[in-house]
């Protein structure tokens, strides 16, 4: 994997942010806290898109940065910190989904064809929700994706596809029910 | 025909597609309704989704959140912390809790005014088609009129004809903004899908000219690069060339040197020659002298030719009675004494051609008369005492008694013939010994019967032979070359001990004759370092190879 992200993500600048790992592993908080204010945003919205419920997703962003404080000494000495931390909130979004397995999702206020967008990216698996989640949430780039995801890039663009046509597929399976 | 795959549309959606696959799908997309379709359909979902991923950003969540990460980092602020994180969660909690109190009064609006119009509800609720077919008559108002209402519920009914008024003109006015909203919505996301898809092909622009500028940079770089490692190997050619032209130079001048060199070398050689010729003549003037002032001399030195002593012989001479070996002392010819080589420069030149052509003659004309003689007969000994004999009579002249034995071994081709004698005589003579040990058969000679004939050229007829010693001659032929297997020719080769010395020839090869036994060779040529030799001479012929090494 290459240790070098795209300039349309939100990465920060690799020497800083390699510094800054560097010194959180040595017990540096402050850096640590430097790292949590400027990937905190990233993450929520990827928790928000892996939960789709407000609590949950902040409840999922600081239990990834917990875990990224308790676990950075074992991150190797080179690699990007925000893949490894995106990760981390992917698997972690299992144990919620887990929690609140049998309870009816309560999305947030909002349109009901957003909410039924919602609903229906709940019925994706993690690894797709995970792929829109970072091409259309946080925009990046299939190679960006592929550093993240530690897949090729080729990889990368046929699961996006069969995310959106799984989606496709759900929402119009919905718009079925409902009729 | 072939639609599009949702893989391609997917990419092409993306950005992700160029080249070839980027027309081929771009192609297909303008004749294709179907793919175009889905490809809207597709984007319109993104954006949807899009939509519907954009959580909550506000300043004061990230705060909540960067606070309960701290609590974690510092433990020992985690109480201070907890204060502050209560308190943001309270005021989140108020304002969500107002938030959800207006959508819930919008909610109940929307809901009254559904009610008030109950053939078709005047506000479409959200997720509601705008085109349904009018709902069916719902069950009678409660709150319906009738004739024989009382004033009370009159005015009750009046104050809610009102209410239900206000509540649908309230709900008609929040079905506005909503709508308004939402067209808002909608064309805000619209603006930003397209914003992005001009900033997403400004980006590809962007990066494709970036590209071809480093492209072209890296041609260039490139280039530079070739023109120097081309100059480089320009100036090393230049360098090689001139370092030849150097060394072209140099071998020149090494020619230049080594040819003055052998021009002084030859110059050298030619004073040398003269040197020794001129040495020569010297010792034979004074070996004349000192053979005519010494007439007990028993024989003529061997540096004079017979020609010089049958010249000398024939000197006029007073004193006719007495035999010439027993002559009184004479003075010296004047010729030989002319010979000086200061006084007389041509006597002494050509003194030194005769001396030149004798020794031709005995270096190479007779030993080549002798082997081609030997190799025609068997193997013999050179002398034998018959031959001896023959000689001693066919040669026993009066001139050339010398009245006394000789004490040492001879030089070979001076042994041979009378030192008093005739060249021809000579030769006739050693040719007669050497034909008659032919005739011999090769037969052995005997110690004591060793022939002395070609020796003892001082001896005469009426000198005993017993009294002289026997000498036993040996030929020695052999072939004189450099370390590079390259004849030398001109070189001298001596027997110091018998004072034999001959020339080699052009092929380097030479034959001498001397008496046997172990001799010491030497072998002198300009040029070349003097070797020395010891040498078995044998009564058969022996071949010698020498080779000489050039001085430094």
């Amino acid at each position: 994997m290459s240790a070098t992200m795209g300039s349309g993500g939100p990465w920060m600048e690799a020497g800083r942010e390699a510094g800054l790992v560097l010194s959180a592993q040595h017990g540096d908080r402050g850096a640590y806290m430097e790292l949590v204010d400027h990937y905190s945003r990233p993450l929520h919205r990827l928790a928000y898109a892996l939960t789709r419920h407000h609590d949950d997703a902040i409840e999922l962003t600081c239990e990834a940065l917990i875990y990224g404080w308790k676990n950075i000494r074992h991150l190797p000495v080179g690699r990007p910190f925000c893949p490894w931390l995106f990760r981390a909130t992917r698997n972690l979004s299992i144990a919620v989904r887990r929690r609140r397995a049998g309870q009816a999702e309560s999305h947030a206020g909002g349109p009901v064809r957003l909410r039924a967008f919602l609903s229906a990216l709940s019925d994706l698996t993690p690894d797709e929700q995970l792929m829109l989640a970072l091409r259309l949430g946080e925009r990046l780039s299939y190679q960006d994706i592929g550093v993240t995801c530690e897949l090729p890039a080729r990889t990368v663009m046929g699961k996006v596809a069969t995310a959106r046509e799984h989606l496709r597929a759900r929402l119009a399976a919905r718009a079925r029910d409902a009729a | 025909m072939t639609h599009l795959s949702p893989q391609q549309l997917s990419a092409h959606l993306d950005a992700a597609l160029s080249g070839a696959s980027l027309q081929l799908v771009e192609h297909h997309l303008q004749i294709c309704e179907r793919c175009r379709d889905e490809l809207a359909a597709l984007t319109l979902q993104d954006q949807m989704l899009t939509e519907a991923l954009h959580g909550e950003n506000d300043r004061e969540l990230f705060e909540l959140i960067g606070l309960r990460v701290q609590s974690v980092v510092h433990p020992q602020r985690a109480r201070a912390l907890e204060k502050a994180i209560a308190e943001l969660e309270r005021a989140r909690g108020e304002r969500r809790r107002h938030a959800e109190a207006v959508a819930r009064r919008v909610t109940e609006a929307r809901e009254m005014g559904a009610g008030a119009d109950p053939g078709r509800s005047a506000i479409p609720r959200w997720g509601e088609e705008r085109d349904a077919p009018a709902a069916a008559p719902g069950p009678a108002n409660p709150i319906e009129p009738d004739a024989a209402m009382s004033p009370a519920a009159e005015l009750r009914r009046r104050a809610l004809d009102e209410a239900r008024t206000r509540a649908e003109a309230e709900a008609r006015a929040f079905a506005l903004e909503s709508e308004r909203a939402r067209d808002e919505a909608e064309r805000r996301v619209l603006d930003e899908a397209a914003a992005r898809a001009r900033h997403e092909a400004a980006a590809r622009r962007r990066s494709e000219e970036e590209s071809r500028t480093r492209a072209a940079t890296s041609a260039r770089v490139e280039a530079e690069q070739l023109a120097r490692a081309a100059e480089a190997a320009l100036a090393d050619a230049e360098t090689s060339a001139r370092d030849a032209r150097a060394a072209r130079a140099r071998a020149d001048a090494r020619a230049a040197a080594a040819e003055e060199a052998g021009r002084q070398a030859r110059l050298k050689a030619e004073e040398a020659r003269r040197l020794e010729t001129e040495l020569a003549a010297a010792e034979r003037v004074r070996a004349a002298q000192n053979f005519l002032s010494t007439p007990e001399q028993p024989a003529a030195p061997a540096v004079l030719s017979a020609e010089e002593v049958a010249a000398y012989r024939e000197w006029p001479d007073d004193e006719a009675e007495a035999p010439r070996a027993l002559r009184p002392r004479r003075t010296p010819p004047a010729a030989y004494l002319r010979r000086e080589p200061k006084r007389s420069p041509a006597l002494v030149i050509a003194a030194s051609l005769v001396i030149l052509l004798t020794a031709f003659w005995f270096a190479f004309g007779r030993p080549w008369l002798e082997s081609a003689k030997e190799n025609l007969a068997a193997p013999a000994a050179i002398t034998t005492p018959a031959s001896r004999e023959s000689a001693a009579t066919t040669t026993a002249t009066p001139g050339s008694e010398s009245g006394a034995p000789a004490s040492a071994p001879l030089p070979a081709e001076e042994a041979r013939k009378p030192r008093h004698a005739p060249a021809s005589e000579a030769e006739r003579r050693s040719e007669s010994a050497i034909e008659s040990a032919a005739g011999r058969g090769g037969e052995p000679a005997s110690g004591t019967e060793t022939p002395g004939a070609v020796n003892d050229a001082g001896s005469s007829a009426d000198a005993e032979p017993e009294d002289e010693p026997a000498v036993d001659l040996g030929l020695l032929c052999g072939t004189v070359h450099d370390d590079e297997h390259r004849p030398v020719a001109g070189a001298r080769v001596m027997m110091a001990e018998v004072g034999v010395v001959v020339v080699t020839d052009r092929v380097g090869r030479f034959c001498l004759t001397a008496p046997r036994g172990t001799r010491t060779l030497s072998v002198i040529a300009l040029g070349y370092t003097t070797h020395r030799q010891s040498v078995s001479v044998g009564r058969r012929t022996s071949e010698l190879n020498v080779t000489l090494r050039k001085t430094r």
